[in-house]
C-alpha cells in the first residue's frame, strides 16, 4: 500500500515527525492549538498557562476556557500534563513545594493564584473527585456532612440532615445507603465509595467539579453509573475529567481537549474529535497509532 | 494524495482487521465489476449463457456483502475504533451496499437480456447500450481505483462522469420513445432495453456513492446529495 509512513513516527522523543511522508510537526515547541479552546459562556478561563516542577516544564502555554454546565474531558497519554493541568484548576498543586504556575487562570473573571485569596472556599467552589476512591474513615453521613461542617454552612442538624439526603441523592447513591447512613464509608463497594466522594463533593454546592479518573479503579457498572451521574451533574455543575479511557471522554464530553507532552494540541466538540480531528496527532493517539 | 496509514497502529492486529476488510471490499469489487461488463455483453451479443451466468454469480456477490457486513461488526465491537479507522469501517459497509445493489442492477440486465432472446431482438438501444454500458463500467473501475487509493481527485471526476451518463440516458430514453410511438408493435421489446439502460444508470449512481463514501473515508466530509459544483467548493475549503 502506498500509504505507508516512510518515517517511523517517534513522539516521545521529540524529533521530527513524519507520520505520513511529510512532516506533521518539525518541533514540538512551536505546536499551537487547535480547534475551539475558547467558548463565549466561560466558568473557568485558562491563558497562558505554564507549570514548572523545578526546573522541569510540565504544561506549555496552556489557553482553555470551560463553559457553564458544560462537560470538558481531557485526554493524551501518561505524563501529557492533563492531570497537572487539572490539579491547576483548584490549586492543587500548592501542596507540592516545587511546582511552580504561570499565566492567568481565573474562575468567573476572578484570579485564583490572586495571593490573597484563601484556598479553602476556593476549593469548595472547585471540588474536585480523585481516581481512588478516598472516603474519611467516618460513617457515610460524617463523610458528606464533613464538607458543610467545616465551611460552616449550615446551623440546624435539620438542614445537615437535608443537605446529606441531597447529596447523596444526587450521587445516586441515597437509595442503597438511606438505611445505613451510620455505617462507615469504607465499607461500601468500590463505585459506591467513588459516589460518596462524589456526594462529599457536591455538599458544599461546588461550581465546578474536576475528576481525576474518577471510574479507572470501578468495574464497568459502576463506571457505567458515574458516567449516567456525570450527565445529570452537569446540569447543575460544570465538569473538568481526566481520563484515560478514550471512549469514556467520548461519551461523557461536550468538548475534549487532548493534550501531549505538555502542549494542548487539540480543543474541539467531541464528536467532531472522534470522528474527524483536526491535527494529526489527535488522530494518532485516539485511534491507538501510538502510546 | 491523502494516506491514511492504516498499517500504523500499535496493534498490529487491527492493521490487520481494516487492511483485510480493505482487501475483501476489493475483491467484491472486483466482481461486480466483471459482474457489469459481462451483464452489458450478455444482452448486446444475445449470449444467454452469459446472462445465465452472471445471475448464478449474483449469489455470490450477495455472500460477499454479508461476510464483509460481519467483518465490520467485529471490527466495530472489537476495536471501537475512531476517526479515520471509524470512518474507514462505515464506508466500507456502506460501499458494500452500494456494491451488492450494482450487482442486483447487474443481474436485472442479465434478464433482461434472456427475456429478449425469448422476445426477439430489439429493433433500437444496442448502441445506447453499449455506449453508456462503457461509461458506466469505467466509472466502476474509477470509483474502486480511488477507493483502492484513498484519492479524492479521482472520486470527484466518477461524480462528474455520472452527471454524464444521467445525460446520456435522458438521450436515449427520448430517442427510444419516439421509436415506441412510431412502431408500437416494438414496445415490450424495446420496453427490455430501456429496463437495462435504466440498471446501467443505477449503477452510475451507485458508482457515485462510492465515490462519495470515499470522499467521506479520506477528508471526513459529507458530500452527499449536492451538486459536483458545491462538491469541489467544499473540498477546495477543506
Amino acid at each position: 500500500m502506498e500509504a505507508i509512513a516512510e518515517k517511523k513516527t517517534d513522539i516521545t522523543e521529540n524529533r521530527e515527525i513524519e507520520v505520513t511522508g511529510e512532516s506533521v510537526i518539525k518541533d514540538v515547541e512551536s505546536i499551537e492549538t487547535v480547534g475551539l479552546p475558547f467558548v463565549d459562556n466561560a466558568k473557568m478561563s485558562m491563558r497562558d498557562v505554564n507549570v514548572f516542577y523545578g526546573d522541569k516544564q510540565a504544561i506549555f502555554n496552556v489557553g482553555l476556557d470551560i463553559g457553564k454546565h458544560e462537560v470538558v474531558a481531557m485526554i493524551g497519554p501518561s505524563g501529557c500534563g492533563k492531570s497537572t493541568f487539572l490539579r491547576c484548576l483548584n490549586r492543587m498543586n500548592d501542596t507540592i513545594d516545587i511546582c511552580r504556575v504561570d499565566g492567568s487562570l481565573q474562575l468567573e473573571g476572578q484570579d485564583i493564584y490572586d495571593p490573597k485569596l484563601d484556598v479553602v472556599p476556593l476549593r469548595a467552589r472547585v471540588g474536585m473527585v480523585f481516581q481512588k476512591p478516598n472516603p474519611f474513615p467516618k460513617s457515610i453521613y460524617d463523610n458528606v456532612a464533613y464538607g458543610p461542617r467545616v465551611h460552616g454552612l449550615v446551623s440546624r442538624r435539620s438542614e445537615l440532615d437535608e443537605i446529606v439526603e441531597t447529596s447523596l441523592q444526587k450521587a445516586g447513591l441515597w437509595e442503597e445507603v438511606k438505611d445505613r447512613l451510620q455505617a462507615p464509608g469504607t465499607g461500601l463497594s468500590g463505585g459506591q465509595q467513588q459516589r460518596l466522594c462524589i456526594a462529599r463533593t457536591i455538599a458544599v454546592s461546588p461550581e465546578v467539579i474536576l475528576m481525576d479518573e474518577p471510574c479507572s479503579a470501578l468495574d464497568p457498572i459502576a463506571t457505567a453509573k458515574i458516567e449516567e451521574l456525570i450527565a445529570e451533574l452537569s446540569e447543575n455543575f460544570t465538569i473538568a475529567i481526566v481520563t484515560h479511557s478514550m471512549q469514556q471522554a467520548a461519551r461523557v464530553s461536550n468538548r475534549t481537549a487532548y493534550f501531549h507532552l505538555g502542549k494542548l494540541i487539540e480543543v474541539n466538540d467531541t464528536e467532531k474529535v472522534f470522528t474527524n480531528p483536526d491535527h494529526d496527532l489527535t488522530e494518532a493517539y485516539i485511534t491507538g497509532r501510538f502510546g | 494524495m491523502d494516506k491514511l496509514n492504516l498499517d500504523q497502529h500499535i496493534s498490529q492486529q487491527f492493521n490487520a482487521d481494516l487492511e483485510e476488510l480493505k482487501t475483501q471490499l476489493l475483491e467484491m469489487g472486483g466482481v461486480v465489476e466483471q459482474q457489469t461488463i459481462n451483464a452489458v455483453k450478455a444482452i448486446t451479443t444475445a449470449d444467454g449463457e452469459l446472462a445465465e451466468q452472471v445471475i448464478v454469480v449474483e449469489e455470490e456477490v450477495d455472500e460477499r456483502e454479508m461476510k464483509l457486513d460481519e467483518a465490520c461488526t467485529t471490527v466495530l465491537a472489537r476495536r471501537q475504533p475512531a476517526a479515520s479507522d471509524l470512518r474507514m469501517v462505515l464506508a466500507v459497509a456502506k460501499i458494500t451496499r452500494d456494491l451488492e445493489r450494482m450487482g442486483d442492477e447487474a443481474q436485472k440486465i442479465a434478464k433482461m437480456s434472456i427475456h429478449l432472446n425469448e422476445d426477439g431482438e430489439a429493433p433500437r438501444g444496442y448502441v445506447e447500450l453499449r455506449h453508456i454500458g462503457s461509461i458506466v463500467h469505467q466509472m466502476v473501475i474509477t470509483t474502486l481505483d480511488a477507493f483502492a487509493r484513498f484519492d479524492v481527485d479521482t472520486a470527484v471526476k466518477v461524480a462528474q462522469e455520472d452527471k454524464r451518463v444521467d445525460q446520456e440516458y435522458k438521450t436515449a430514453m427520448r430517442e427510444l420513445a419516439t421509436y415506441m410511438m412510431e412502431d408500437p408493435r416494438s414496445i415490450s421489446r424495446v420496453m427490455n432495453i430501456i429496463w437495462a439502460l435504466r440498471s446501467l444508470e443505477r449503477i452510475g449512481d451507485h458508482a457515485r456513492n462510492i465515490a462519495e463514501h470515499v470522499i467521506y473515508l479520506v477528508k471526513g466530509l459529507d458530500v452527499r446529495h449536492i451538486s459536483v459544483k458545491e462538491m469541489k467548493r467544499q473540498l477546495k475549503d477543506k
